[in-house]
């Protein structure tokens, strides 16, 4: 027996809806709005149609959100890149410099450090000074300053030197061991 | 997340750039109008007004701050003019007008007395500015006490009379030996 | 006093107070600490004068506020986060400061600098909410879209001076 074509009829009859009218659907206008909100600005396809302009909303959601997650780590990079340029300009390294600065218990930071490159460029350049008197005086391999702008360092090693204060522990996520080496076998006494 | 910041990576710079038109986010440097608190602190706001409903369900919250909490508040703040306003078969709502000329409104509709009261508080707190993405963390009236860098502030003045390129400015300045200098070192015999 | 702080002496700084020092030590040179106890005292004068109230030289400080260094002057406003026990109109003191420094002379500390000696006042001028930031999370081949609207709240705070008294001797 054949029941199947009765069976969408009856679907059709016994259903709340007109047979041949067009089914109500909620109203998209607000959907519309919040979606224009964020693709009112973009181009074509985009712009003008919706399926595109959902698209187009995804892909904005998903970059603005990456934006936010990297934003604080972008802040560490580019600080640390502009200390290495300024460094790179008065002829110092960086782990030099750093090792001195954490040796003479000097605790700033990268993004203050660019600063005052940037802005207090003296401070900065003496500073510089001090790391590289210092760095000579441990036996580290340092290039003199220039005589026009070199500073007389009046310091020694022995009495400024310490050992580095302890840092703060970041915790990092995943396992707290390496588990990729398998553990030995056990042998038979062992059991 | 990748543990490194995406900065090498081309492609997703370039299709980030191109999705950061926003037309809609505003992006500011931080500011505080009138100079304030840099003699003395002035609350900012001018008025605040609440509208509330005597009868209706949804202002109940705020009908309970005010006869709670609303005298307690102004009598704190005599520079700010406090106004209850009841109007009926109204939304309840908190406006605040502030020096800059700007207005703020708050919908308190179905808010308890706690959120009322906090939003209120709020609204006292803020200087008026609106709410938008910062560009940096800081402002300053004057950004360098010693002059800001520059890209000659620690070039060589015998630079100036010497004409470029000169074997002395062009030196590769380094620490580590070349393997030139090993071996004029370390001569063979 | 040497202990507490670091003693790095500009050429153009000494020049003005003793034209003697200027010559003597290159870096290039071999370490040699000489007549340190009278260049210190020179240091530390000049550096007072510097200080001096009647001089009203602009100071900068590094401070250490909310987990972050900051590197602020007369004026400054900085964002704090979060919604700190501070009220608006509060004065506050910023005690962790790491360095100090002027036009002509720059102090660190190893770590901080005696509090009573810089002064670094500041007042809260604003607690607010910030720009709400996106977290969004969609999961490809699920039909699932995470939207989450973040906003936090600030304190900003004015300095309002960064003062310091003059170095002992």
């Amino acid at each position: 027996m054949h029941l199947s074509t009765t069976l969408s009829l009856r679907r059709i009859l016994n259903s709340g809806f007109h047979p041949f009218q067009v089914i109500p659907k909620p109203d998209v206008w607000m959907k519309r709005e919040r979606l224009n909100r964020f693709t009112a600005w973009q181009y074509a396809s985009e712009r003008s149609t919706v399926k595109g302009a959902y698209r187009k909303e995804d892909k904005i959601f998903t970059y603005l959100s990456m934006q936010r997650e990297d934003e604080k780590k972008l802040e560490k990079f580019h600080a640390e890149e502009r200390v290495r340029t300024a460094l790179a300009e008065h002829d110092m390294e960086y782990s030099k410099f750093k090792t001195v600065l954490s040796q003479s218990h000097i605790l700033l930071d990268n993004i203050c450090l660019s600063q005052l490159a940037i802005y207090e460029p003296r401070s900065f350049r003496s500073l510089v000074a001090f790391a590289k008197e210092l760095a000579r005086q441990e036996g580290m391999n340092v290039i003199p300053d220039d005589s026009e702008f070199s500073y007389d360092v009046h310091v020694d090693n022995k009495s400024v030197l310490r050992k580095p204060l302890p840092r703060a522990v970041e915790y990092t996520r995943g396992a707290t061991e390496n588990h990729t080496n398998k553990p030995r076998k056990l042998r038979e006494e062992e059991y | 997340m990748p543990s490194v910041p995406r900065v090498d990576r081309l492609k997703p710079i370039y299709t980030a750039a191109k999705a950061l038109n926003f037309g809609w986010r505003f992006s500011d440097f931080l500011k505080i109008p009138a100079y304030n608190g840099i003699s003395r602190y002035t609350n900012q706001l001018h008025r605040i007004t609440v509208r509330f409903c005597k009868q209706s369900e949804s202002s109940v919250g705020v009908r309970n701050f005010i006869e709670n909490q609303i005298v307690e508040i102004g009598r704190k703040n005599p520079s700010v003019v406090i106004y209850a306003q009841p109007v009926r078969n109204s939304n309840p709502s908190i406006r605040a007008e502030y020096g800059n000329g700007r207005t703020l409104q708050i919908n308190a509709k179905n808010m308890t007395e706690t959120e009322v009261s906090k939003d209120f508080h709020l609204l006292f707190s803020r200087s008026g500015e609106p709410v938008v993405k910062l560009e940096s963390r800081q402002s300053a009236l004057c950004p360098s006490v010693q002059g800001q860098w520059t890209p000659i502030t620690w070039l060589p003045t015998a630079m100036n009379t010497e004409s470029l390129p000169a074997k002395q400015f062009s030196e590769h300045k380094s620490t580590a030996t070349s393997a030139t200098e090993y071996i004029l070192q370390n001569q063979p015999k | 006093m040497l202990s507490r702080r670091l003693l790095i002496v500009s050429q153009s700084l000494l020049r003005r107070s003793s034209p003697l020092v200027t010559s003597s030590v290159s870096t290039s040179s071999e370490a040699q600490v000489i007549d340190t106890d009278r260049i210190q005292k020179e240091v530390f004068k000049s550096i007072s004068e510097e200080v001096a109230e009647n001089q009203r030289q602009r100071l900068f400080a590094v401070v250490y506020v909310n987990g972050r260094q900051w590197k602020v002057s007369d004026g400054d406003l900085i964002n704090l986060e979060g919604n700190l026990p501070l009220n608006v109109g509060d004065e506050i003191k910023l005690e962790k400061v790491l360095m100090v420094g002027g036009a002509n002379f720059s102090l660190f500390g190893r770590p901080l600098l005696d509090s009573n000696t810089v002064s670094v006042d500041a007042v809260v001028v604003e607690k607010k909410t910030t720009n709400p930031e996106l977290k969004y999370v969609h999961l490809n081949h699920h039909q699932t879209k995470f939207l989450n609207w973040k906003s936090d709240e600030a304190t900003v705070l004015r300095i309002k001076s960064v003062t310091a008294k003059a170095v002992q001797q």
